[in-house]
């Protein structure tokens, strides 16, 4: 039984698997990718420290287990 | 400003701005020798390329590969297990896992080097970026490594920013303002106000989810360079799992090691206690036992399929050159296990009363196995004509099966003393495990490299530039962890003093009585 090349999905699947540069590809958009989360997680909690009230040393689960709204 | 226990930073902070010890000073020294020894024979390989090596025809993956492969298992001791502990809630893990998170992003570091100093050429490596085709294994594992590092050091720096910002607010008096700067600009201005916790908990929840799979993939993906190769000994379905257990169980005889020298130098016996190594050494034991049974079920395909371009790689292993390393690997895992599981179980009254658990008996063995080894070696390197008998196969295995029981026999005596001090028992086992688990990657590589399918066999010896690049590599691995531990606390402070609270709370809780049945 011969590969179904006829069908799009799997010169698709041909092309992404044997096109020289590709796979780099994949590493720079998934390191990317991994960098722009952790930065963005990063900033989000800096941009934290502006919110007024008290701060604590450590957490408790009472602290955390509760929304940020509340 | 954050407030901090005095114990806690007596402990975990003052000595991080000590004036650094003579021992610290000494050991750098050495070790910044060592690396430096180390780069000079790298460089001398960059310019009179990969003949320096042990390396030829068609033996070209050897020592680099294998410490590859070991680094990147010894990493999953940190991340994984420190993410498993954190999503099943083992409170017994906090003192631990920054040592753990520490080890897996400077042995990721030395692991991925590996791979640049195998390739010789170094201005060839944009060519594998250029050319990198998706099919490619290789491919997979730039991916995934490239994933676990940045992911690692994440996972190592959520924790690490509200500490950061207790030493900054907590900085003892005189100290360089670079130190200050320092801790200012990486604790990014943490404040622990309620959105700030609320946001890293969940950001650390999530990273502790996402690592594991990725760290799965790592080692099964580096375990697939191999196996999806016709070479024989390494075409196995079994590898995947059978690299992923060996990771983690090498990654958690590096943390006992790492985590029980942080102990003894910053003083740390009252938050690593001893229940940290009960509970870790019980993951410990279960790992063992797998490894044991992976290591059997991996071998037994090629012994029950026999077939004649397989049965070599097996046979090199268990009567050929590579007996040596694979024998000795067994016997690390079996001592290992042995100490792990025998000597806890021992009974006091029963030490005592019985002869093969005295120190005397200890003594008897030990002479008594020096002679068999004596005995055993002697002939293959002089010609001695009285003891030309213990040459003889029938002789030689007498002697092989006497010398075995003189080795259980001196554990068994040794025992009641590793039942007495478990925490050096524990690390003995792990240094076992640790040099097991090299021996393990050098006898999957080296055998099936020496015996490939169109060449009836060849050898390897590793050079000097390979086992000083080596010595260079774990020396480099220490020394980022001495520098790192003399910049930042070797226990999460915040965890700790979270777990403390908890621990106190759970200490207020009444537990009832069972429930009396029947009269």
């Amino acid at each position: 039984m011969n590969f179904p090349m006829q069908y799009p999905i799997f010169q698709f699947f041909h092309w992404l698997v044997n096109t020289p540069g590709v796979g780099s590809a994949i590493v720079a958009f998934a390191g990317t990718a991994s960098l722009l989360f952790y930065f963005l997680t990063l900033r989000s909690i800096r941009a934290g420290k502006d919110e007024r009230g008290v701060t604590y040393t450590y957490p408790t689960p009472a602290l955390h287990e509760h929304s940020e709204e509340e | 400003m954050l407030r901090i226990d005095p114990e806690y930073k007596k402990k975990l902070i003052d000595p991080l701005f000590a004036p650094l010890d003579l021992n610290f000073k000494l050991s750098a020294g050495v070790l910044l020798a060592l690396i430096g020894w180390g780069a000079l024979l790298y460089f001398r390989q960059i310019f009179l390329g990969l003949g320096v090596t042990g390396m030829g025809r068609p033996v070209y993956w050897s020592m680099y590969i294998v410490n590859f492969i070991f680094f990147i298992g010894i990493s999953h001791a940190g991340t994984l297990i420190s993410a498993i502990l954190r999503v099943t809630g083992a409170e017994w893990r906090r003192p631990i896992t920054r040592v753990a998170e520490a080890i897996t992003v400077f042995a990721l570091i030395i692991g991925s080097m590996q791979i640049l100093i195998d390739m010789g050429r170094i201005d060839r490596l944009p060519f594998t970026v250029i050319f990198g085709r998706l099919q490619s294994p290789i491919m997979w594992d730039i991916i995934s490594v490239t994933l676990y590092l940045l992911g690692s050091v994440t996972y190592l720096f959520l924790p690490l920013m509200p500490d950061l910002a207790i030493i900054r607010d907590n900085l003892p008096p005189g100290v360089p303002e670079w130190r200050r700067k320092f801790y200012t600009i990486l604790s990014l201005g943490w404040r622990g106000t309620k959105a700030q916790w609320v946001r890293l908990e969940k950001a650390i929840a999530f990273m502790a989810v996402f690592i594991i799979p990725v760290a799965v993939s790592v080692h099964s993906i580096i375990s697939w360079i191999l196996a999806s190769t016709l070479q024989p000994g390494w075409h196995s379905t079994i590898f995947g799992p059978y690299f992923v257990i060996g990771a983690i169980f090498s990654g958690i005889g590096a943390l006992f090691i790492a985590m029980t020298a942080v102990r003894k130098v910053f003083g740390l016996e009252k938050y690593i206690a001893l229940k940290q190594y009960r509970y870790l050494g019980l993951l410990f034991i279960a790992m063992n036992a797998i490894w044991f049974y992976f290591t059997f079920a991996e071998n037994l395909g090629i012994a029950t399929g026999q077939q004649t371009y397989e049965m070599p790689i097996l046979a090199v292993k268990l009567w050929g050159e590579f007996a040596p390393t694979f024998w000795l690997m067994i016997a690390c895992m079996a001592v290992a296990f042995y100490i792990l599981v025998v000597p806890p179980m021992l009974k006091q009254q029963t030490a005592q009363r019985t002869f093969v658990f005295q120190p005397r008996f200890a003594r008897m063995s030990a002479i008594v196995a020096a002679v068999l080894v004596g005995l055993l070696v002697v002939p293959n390197l002089v010609n001695v004509p009285f003891l030309a008998v213990s040459g003889t196969t029938v002789a030689a295995t007498v002697l092989w099966i006497l010398l075995i029981l003189n080795v259980l026999g001196f554990l068994l005596s040794v025992s009641q003393w590793l039942k007495a001090n478990p925490v050096t028992s524990i690390v003995i086992a792990s240094a076992l495990v640790v040099v097991g688990m090299w021996l393990e990657r050098w006898n999957i590589v080296l055998p099936t490299v020496t015996h490939p399918m169109l060449v009836s066999s060849s050898t390897y010896t590793p050079s000097l530039t390979e086992i000083s690049i080596m010595v260079a590599s774990i020396s480099g691995f220490m020394l980022m962890f001495m520098i790192f531990f003399k910049l930042f606390p070797p226990i999460s402070i915040w965890e700790l003093a979270e777990g403390n609270i908890i621990e106190q709370a759970q200490s207020r809780v009444v537990i009832p009585q069972p429930e009396i049945s029947g009269d």
